[in-house]
C-alpha cells in the first residue's frame, strides 16, 4: 500500500490558482516534502533532487490555474515531479553528477548490514544503477504498473520487469550478503540443486 | 528448475505466472522465504522517511515565477507599444504621402504628361500615378534613412522581418532598373513602384516600431 497524498482543501487551492503568494508558500509547505524525497530516491542525488524540486514547483506554480481538479492535486504534483526525475535521468548528465560531500555510498557495500536499517537501506538504494533504482521506487514505492513504467522509460513492459528483479538482486547482495551467498549455495543453476 | 527473481517478483505482486513456476515457489520453503524477504524490502523501501526540502529552494521558486511575471508584463507592454508605434509610423507615412502633393482622384483615368519631343518612353507618356508612386517612394527612402540604426540584437522575428523585406525591395530595384532602360511597358513599371512603395511603407513601419522600443 503506497502512502496517502497530502490533502489540500478547497480555499487554497482556488487562492493558489488565483497567483495568491502565500497560497503557493503552503503548497509548497504541504508538497515539498513528497517531492524531493521522490526526486532525491529516484537520482540519488540530493543537487539533482534540488534542481527537480525547483523545476516542478515552479512548473506547478505557472499550470496550477489549468488544473482541473481531474485527479488529487497531490497526485497531479507527483506526476509533474516525476517527469522532471526523467527529464533530469534522459538528460544523460544526472548520472555524471558527483555530489561532494554527500554521503552516498557508491563503490563500497553497505557489508553485513540489517533490511531494518534505513541508513543502510538508502545507501543501498543510492548504490543501485540509475535505471534499476528508477524502477524500483515508482513500482515498490510508488505503486506504478510494469507497463507505466516502461511507457515512462520508453521501453517495455519486459524491461521493467527485469530492471526490478536486478535492483532486488543488488540489494540482497548489498543488503544480505550472507543469505545471497546461502541462497547460491542452496540454488546452484549449474548443479540445478533447486 | 531453478525460479528467477523475476518469478519471485510475480509471485509476490500476485502477477501472472507460468503455473509450474509457480507450483515450484509454492511448494519450496526456500523460494517461500525469497518472495517473503522480497515483501520485507518492499516495505522496508516505503517506510524509508520522508525527506526535508531545503529552506533556500522555495525563496528561489517564488523568486523565478516574479522574474518570469516581470518577463510576461513587459511582453504585453513590447506587444502594446509595438502595435501603437506601427499605427503611428503608418499614419506618418499616410500623412507624408499626401502632404504637398495634389490628390488625384483614385477612380480618374491616368493623366498624361504632354511632352515635345518624343524621347523615352517613360517622358513622353507619364502618368500621374506613376510620379506620385516615385515621389512617395523617394520619401519613404528618405524617412528610412532618419530613423536611428538597427539594433545588433533584436528578436529574431523582427531581424528576419526586416531582412526579407529588404530582400523584397532589392529585387524590385533590379527590376526597375531593368524597366528603367525602357524594357517594360509603363503599365508593368506603374505595378512595380507601386510593390516598392507597399513594401517600404512595410520596411519603415516595422524600423519605426523596432525604433520606438529604443527610445527613438
Amino acid at each position: 500500500m503506497t502512502k496517502p497524498l497530502p490533502q489540500v482543501d478547497a480555499a487554497l487551492l482556488a487562492r493558489a490558482q488565483h497567483g495568491d503568494r502565500s497560497a503557493h508558500s503552503e503548497l509548497y509547505e504541504i508538497f515539498g516534502g513528497m517531492v524531493f524525497t521522490l526526486a532525491r530516491r529516484m537520482l540519488a542525488s540530493k543537487a539533482a533532487a534540488e534542481d527537480v524540486l525547483q523545476d516542478t514547483f515552479i512548473e506547478v506554480f505557472r499550470k496550477i490555474g489549468a488544473y482541473r481538479g481531474e485527479a488529487e492535486l497531490g497526485f497531479w504534483v507527483k506526476r509533474i515531479a516525476i517527469n522532471k526525475c526523467l527529464m533530469q535521468f534522459r538528460s544523460g548528465w544526472m548520472s555524471r553528477r558527483c555530489d561532494e560531500g554527500e554521503d552516498i555510498l557508491l563503490a563500497e557495500p553497505a557489508r553485513a548490514a540489517r533490511l531494518d536499517d534505513q541508513i543502510a537501506l538508502e545507501r543501498a538504494l543510492d548504490a543501485l544503477p540509475d535505471t534499476a533504482r528508477m524502477v524500483v521506487w515508482l513500482h515498490d514505492v510508488e505503486g506504478h504498473t510494469h507497463k507505466e513504467i516502461g511507457a515512462m522509460l520508453g521501453y517495455t513492459a519486459s524491461f521493467s520487469k527485469s530492471q526490478l528483479a536486478r535492483a532486488h538482486e543488488r540489494l540482497r547482495d548489498l543488503l544480505e550478503p550472507d543469505e545471497a551467498e546461502r541462497e547460491a549455495d542452496l540454488c546452484d543453476p549449474v548443479l540445478k540443486t533447486c | 528448475m531453478r525460479p528467477s527473481t523475476e518469478d519471485l517478483l510475480a509471485v509476490r505482486d500476485g502477477e501472472p505466472l507460468d503455473a509450474s513456476a509457480k507450483a515450484v515457489i509454492e511448494s519450496s520453503l526456500v523460494h517461500g522465504r525469497g518472495v517473503e524477504r522480497l515483501r520485507r524490502v518492499q516495505s522496508a523501501l516505503r517506510a524509508l522517511p520522508a525527506l526535508e526540502p531545503p529552506a533556500d529552494v522555495l525563496a528561489r521558486v517564488l523568486e523565478a515565477k516574479d522574474a518570469r511575471e516581470v518577463d510576461r508584463t513587459r511582453w504585453l507592454r513590447f506587444a502594446a507599444g509595438a502595435g501603437v508605434a506601427a499605427a503611428v509610423a503608418t499614419a506618418a507615412i499616410v500623412y507624408v504621402s499626401s502632404s504637398g502633393q495634389p490628390r488625384q482622384p483614385e477612380a480618374a483615368p491616368a493623366t498624361f504628361v504632354a511632352s515635345g519631343e518624343p524621347s523615352a518612353p517613360h517622358a513622353t507618356a507619364t502618368p500621374v500615378s506613376y510620379v506620385t508612386l516615385v515621389e512617395q517612394s523617394g520619401r519613404l527612402d528618405q524617412l528610412l534613412a532618419q530613423l536611428p540604426a538597427q539594433r545588433p540584437l533584436m528578436t529574431g522575428a523582427t531581424a528576419s522581418t526586416i531582412a526579407g523585406l529588404e530582400d523584397r525591395i532589392a529585387f524590385l530595384d533590379e527590376q526597375l532598373a531593368f524597366s528603367a532602360a525602357g524594357k517594360l511597358p509603363v503599365p508593368q513599371r506603374v505595378a512595380l513602384w507601386s510593390d516598392r512603395v507597399e513594401l517600404m511603407n512595410a520596411l519603415v513601419s516595422v524600423r519605426y516600431a523596432e525604433a520606438q522600443m529604443n527610445g527613438f
